[in-house]
């Protein structure tokens, strides 16, 4: 039924406020937000085989409600292109969460397609105080954390809208294509955002959320992490 | 829309009392009382007037009452200037007396700390069906029937015993201000007056314990007299309510909006980069981005714009024809233009033309530049505006125009001011002008603009950025399917005497 809804009270229940990058990938994939088909390893052996079954390469990421910065923990392994290294990354990865900390809770290893590079954007949420669920443009890395090239709206938002925070951002003219780059397709961006739109609107227990980077390419975009903070 | 009528207590009242008047000439007590007695014996305020103070028997030859309830008849509205502590008991009395709207000048409750205090208020004043406007604020000026709450004196005296306009309330007009700082309204009220700009309404509602600056803006969509609202604020209480409403008022009217506390990054904690990134200040432009009020980065923008929104129709669109006598100030202004999203482009073909028909029956000098921005030159004659500005109203390209009349060369005299002025009624087309200098030509021919609904500034990037929020309202309006409605409503109201 609602898988959202579901996740949602079972972090609840279990006192998480920051939901796992699966739990948050499955509820993205419920509001038809499109991220890197991914699948939860408990050990080596599976790890290797959903790596087959996803084709290479992949990237391999620590799941765990007690550790919050994966890369930080040694989390996460990218690139890894046969059988053999995400079995020995896998091994390598549950070792580091243990030296990260020793009494973290492991949900599992996240075997993940990885996407091609492209351009990167960022698309977040915040429960403002005053104006409530609000959403967030920009392009990724420097853009946002060093020039804070971001638009914001109040949700909900029509696609007017968020077409209008896609262009809306300085750095607009590098998403139309410069010398050799294509233009990407900010159809699939506007979607994202209205989906994001109709994803916190509906949930009104998530206080924060990060789709970083959503990569964006000259058809179609991939959210390749997601974040989900509740209140 | 009875909600909406119930607040018209507040503006003309058939009776006032005001709780705390007193004989003390320096108490804001007496000067709020005064106020009302002046009001009264030059027949603007019509209603009652109760002074109310158990420890008086009379002021400025009013009886004085010890306490509401004993105000023989109706008492419609009450002002509040007893200390904090003694509110509760006045709320009390107000409200077994039906009164239907009280304002609380009254400091020293939710700003200091002392919240129980101001939710016993409410509380009781909700019960009754009381409207509270505060505390801690200034409440109402209203020039037409002579509300004046404001404790400030308009004059003050001197030590070499010199009268001198200290905080004058300016003359009535269309500008309705509605702020959440005292202060700064009281300022914005010396700054108009002395641009000689009316106002339609001066609110100053401080702690919003009832009445926000939402309602009080839906109060104001159905005001007839206000054409443009300017808002003051340092925080929105409600944000979705705040959306809702301005989005229907920016629809009918402008609303241009000074938002302070810019720097203050809401402190938030921040597990996300969203979190990290999204200062309180951003989702603010954003809001009122959303409902279409117009946001001033500063103080001279916040009453530039408002000026323009209230004298002016929107623009079309964004491409602005730039007249002037002056060569330097015409760049400035194109500058600016672009710098707001405007654009300067060259004039068609057809316009080019008429130019230069003009220029060869001598009616504009051989020099002048006409390609947009026309500059008349050092030549400049009072006829050449007139002759040049219908020219670039007639060009379907031109949304709009900004004109540069500096008034130091030999052959410029004031007679261009209303020529142009009968031109730019003929369009339904903004016009703004620029007029650079203090001493009297300068002033004069500014205030003569104004005067004539052509709102003047004294620099070129000034009457820039005002064109740029003429043209961002239109945008909005344009957005929402109601700019043409807008047009001819508000051209009904500008053809009004």
């Amino acid at each position: 039924m609602n898988e959202t809804a579901k996740i949602i009270s079972q972090a609840q229940n279990e006192g998480r406020k920051a939901l796992l990058e699966t739990e948050a990938k499955t509820i993205c994939t419920e509001y038809s937000i499109p991220v890197t088909r991914f699948k939860l390893a408990k050990n080596a052996g599976e790890a290797a085989d959903f790596a087959e079954q996803l084709g290479y390469p992949v990237v391999l990421k620590i799941v765990s409600p007690d550790i919050i910065h994966k890369s930080d923990a040694g989390g996460v392994i990218v690139n890894l292109k046969n059988k053999t290294e995400v079995q020995s990354a896998c091994v390598k990865i549950l070792e580091n969460a243990k030296k990260y900390k020793a009494t973290a809770e492991i949900a599992g290893v996240l075997v993940q397609e990885m996407a091609p590079q492209s351009t990167e954007v960022i698309i977040g949420a915040i429960k403002d105080p005053q104006f409530g669920q609000t959403l967030m443009f920009g392009l990724g890395g420097v853009f946002v954390e060093i020039l804070k090239d971001v638009t914001f709206r109040i949700a909900p938002i029509t696609r007017e809208d968020a077409l209008e925070m896609v262009t809306g951002i300085r750095a607009y003219p590098l998403l139309k294509g410069y010398r050799n780059t294509p233009p990407v397709d900010v159809e699939a961006i506007v979607d994202t955002l209205v989906n994001t739109s109709r994803l916190v609107m509906d949930n009104p227990q998530i206080k924060e959320l990060d789709l970083n980077p959503v990569l964006v390419y000259e058809k179609g975009a991939k959210t390749v992490d997601a974040r989900i903070i509740l209140e | 829309m009875a909600e909406v009528k119930r607040l018209d207590a507040f503006f003309d009242p058939c009776s006032v009392a005001i709780i705390g008047a007193t004989k003390k000439i320096d108490k804001a007590g007496h000067v709020i009382f005064r106020n009302f007695a002046a009001n009264k014996s030059r027949g603007i305020f019509k209603g009652e007037i109760y002074p109310v103070n158990p420890n008086e028997e009379s002021i400025l030859g009013f009886r004085c009452y010890p306490s509401i309830s004993e105000i023989p008849g109706e008492v419609e509205a009450i002002v509040v200037v007893v200390p904090a502590k003694i509110v509760p008991l006045i709320m009390e009395e107000a409200a077994a007396k039906k009164v239907k709207t009280a304002i609380i000048i009254t400091s020293g409750f939710r700003e200091v700390g002392n919240v129980a205090l101001e939710e016993q208020i409410v509380a009781t004043a909700k019960k009754a069906g009381t409207r509270i406007l505060g505390p801690n604020c200034l409440g109402v000026y209203y020039s037409k029937t002579g509300v004046d709450t404001l404790f400030l004196p308009e004059t003050k005296v001197l030590t070499t015993g010199d009268e001198v306009i200290a905080t004058p309330r300016p003359m009535s007009g269309n500008i309705a201000i509605v702020t959440q700082s005292g202060a700064f309204g009281v300022a914005a009220l010396d700054y108009l007056a002395g641009r000689q700009i009316g106002i339609s309404k001066f609110v100053s509602f401080g702690n919003k314990c009832d009445v926000t600056e939402s309602e009080m803006m839906h109060y104001l969509l159905f005001d007839k007299e206000t054409r443009a609202i300017l808002l003051y604020v340092e925080d929105i209480k409600h944000g979705r309510e705040f959306l809702r409403v301005a989005g229907k008022v920016t629809l009918k009217k402008p609303i241009v909006a000074l938002k302070a506390g810019r720097s203050a990054a809401g402190a938030r904690a921040a597990a996300s980069h969203t979190g990290a990134i999204a200062g309180a200040d951003k989702i603010y432009s954003a809001a009122f981005e959303q409902s279409g009020v117009i946001r001033a980065r500063d103080m001279e923008e916040f009453f530039d714009a408002g000026k323009a929104l209230a004298m002016q129709p929107p623009a079309l669109r964004r491409n602005i024809g730039v007249l002037t006598d002056a060569g330097g100030p015409g760049i400035m202004a194109v500058d600016e233009c672009e710098s707001n999203g405007l654009s300067v482009e060259r004039f068609s073909d057809e316009t080019l033309q008429k130019f230069q028909k003009l220029k060869d029956e001598g009616m504009l000098p051989k020099f002048a530049a006409t390609g947009n921005p026309v500059d008349l030159t050092g030549s400049v004659t009072d006829d050449m505006y007139e002759v040049a500005a219908d020219i670039m109203f007639q060009d379907p390209a031109i949304d709009g125009i900004i004109l540069l009349g500096l008034h130091h060369l030999p052959a410029l005299r004031e007679k261009y001011i209303d020529s142009v002025g009968l031109v730019a009624s003929r369009y339904s087309k903004p016009i703004v002008m620029c007029d650079i200098g203090e001493t009297e030509m300068a002033l004069y021919t500014r205030f003569r603009f104004d005067k004539l609904g052509i709102p003047s500034y004294p620099s070129p990037e000034d009457a820039a950025r005002a064109m740029a929020a003429l043209v961002n309202y239109g945008a909005y309006l344009r957005k929402n399917g109601c700019l043409d409605e807008y047009i001819s409503e508000f051209l009904k109201k500008r053809n009004k005497p």
